[in-house]
């Protein structure tokens, strides 16, 4: 490698995602052998997952009501049956069984609607954000996760990312980047494309070396942005978020913090590698 | 871009500005009078936004402005309060907050104002150094050298926080 000097700032931007792909794999390299700094880096990124854990119930929380009549969007011509709509899918996914959401940092919007109607005053109307349907999008990632045996999978093998990813976008209709995980000891299991509400998904899979699983779920979906956002579905740990026109889900099951962290950094670099 | 589409912007905006007033200020009060504040500010200025930029960063700006306009009130008033002096009063973050995350909550109080505006801005928002630069506008240099000595005095905090709570356990 060429410059062995790694500074501080280095290690920040390493953190926050802010190198170009050769210096991160440089200084990725160079951690291995410098244990001390490996640490730190450990140290800002559970910096980071701790104040996601501190803070993010808040983004569950209504808006007071006089900030919220500032803006006044239901009069403005949002239709009641957006938030009829809303209100019976949480009613159905909720009946359906067992899709938790613990409230860190979930933009639950079917839950603020219906917590608003019943309980705003009349003079206060509820502020409607237009909805990622974060519970769909849990439901459908969990099942997809839970299910994903390995011969039900398009192998990476023949061909690589290219031809997974004209495989990806002939089912899919769209064109869509074959992420990695290769730098997180993730490599892919396969991937492959699943019928959805709003069109087909896709999803890829990834396990290390013990056959621990991760994978990423893809739907089409016009909604509203969203950033890595931390959700718990029973036992499945998963960072959402979406751009424009899809939202994203990283899947798997961790039971501790340490492994909390490795997923948002894993859902920091997919995201990355998605949007460039 | 419609008004409406525009103030469906800045609505969609608004549980992430509480969320970073919160944790800035550490009093829910005091946050909650600035998010509406930057609302008010907001939709009189609506018209100036651009199309195409970004919204987020926008009212973020304007939070930053209005928190600092502030705090340089305050500080007049008490004629001896610098900006970055750490803050005189603290409030768990949220009632859940859960147990092992409260050392790192502890050590927060204790940074300058100008420590956790960086942190929370990339740590917390998720924003790139340019997109911090903007909001807090300064170089992106000074992002980066602020947030680096953030998170070292962020982790010796935790650090000496965790010794203290092991000796009180064993006295």
């Amino acid at each position: 490698m060429g410059d062995d000097r790694v500074t501080d700032s280095e290690l920040n931007a390493l953190v926050d995602d802010e190198l170009d792909p050769a210096r991160q794999a440089e200084i990725e390299a160079w951690l291995a052998d410098n244990p001390e700094a490996a640490q730190r880096v450990a140290r800002y990124r559970s910096q980071n997952a701790g104040l996601h854990a501190l803070y993010d119930d808040i983004l569950n929380e209504e808006l007071p009501a006089r900030t919220a009549a500032l803006l006044d969007v239901r009069r403005a011509g949002v239709p009641a049956w957006a938030a009829m709509a809303a209100a019976i899918t949480l009613f159905v996914v909720g009946a359906a069984g067992g899709w938790l959401v613990r409230g860190e940092g979930v933009s639950d919007t079917g839950t603020q609607l219906v917590a608003a109607a019943t309980t705003s005053p009349i003079d206060a109307p509820p502020v409607v954000i237009p909805p990622i349907d974060t519970q769909v999008l849990m439901q459908r990632a969990s099942m997809a996760h839970v299910v994903s045996h390995q011969d039900e999978l398009r192998s990476p093998a023949a061909g690589g990312p290219a031809a997974m990813a004209d495989y990806i976008a002939d089912r899919m209709g769209k064109q869509i980047r074959v992420p990695s995980l290769d730098s997180f000891g993730y490599n892919m299991v396969g991937g492959r494309v699943l019928p959805d509400t709003d069109g087909p998904a896709a999803q890829f899979v990834f396990a290390d070396e013990n056959g621990h699983k991760v994978s990423l779920y893809v739907r089409s979906e016009q909604a509203n942005g969203v950033d890595i956002t931390y959700a718990l579905a029973d036992d499945l740990s998963m960072f959402y978020w979406n751009d424009s026109d899809r939202s994203y889900a990283l899947v798997t099951r961790i039971d501790d913090d340490t492994g909390r962290e490795a997923l948002l950094s894993a859902a920091k670099a997919v995201h990355r590698q998605l949007s460039q | 871009m419609s008004t409406e589409s525009k103030r469906l912007a800045v609505t969609a905006e608004l549980p992430r500005l509480r969320r970073y007033a919160i944790a800035l200020m550490r009093d829910r009060v005091e946050a909650d009078d600035l998010v509406h504040d930057v609302v008010v500010r907001a939709l009189d200025k609506l018209h100036l936004w651009r199309e195409g930029t970004n919204m987020r960063t926008w009212l973020f700006t304007i939070m930053h402005n209005l928190h600092a306009n502030e705090m340089r009130r305050r500080s007049r008033a008490l004629d001896s309060v610098p900006l970055d002096a750490a803050p005189p009063r603290t409030e768990p973050a949220g009632q859940e907050a859960a147990v092992e995350w409260s050392e790192l909550s502890n050590a927060m109080t204790g940074l300058s104002v100008l420590h956790r505006q960086v942190l929370l801005l990339v740590g917390l928002e998720g924003m790139t150094y340019a997109e911090a630069a903007g909001v807090l506008e300064v170089p992106v240099g000074t992002v980066m050298s602020r947030l680096s000595r953030a998170r070292e005095e962020l982790r010796h905090r935790i650090d000496e926080g965790a010794q203290g709570s092991t000796i009180r356990r064993i006295k």
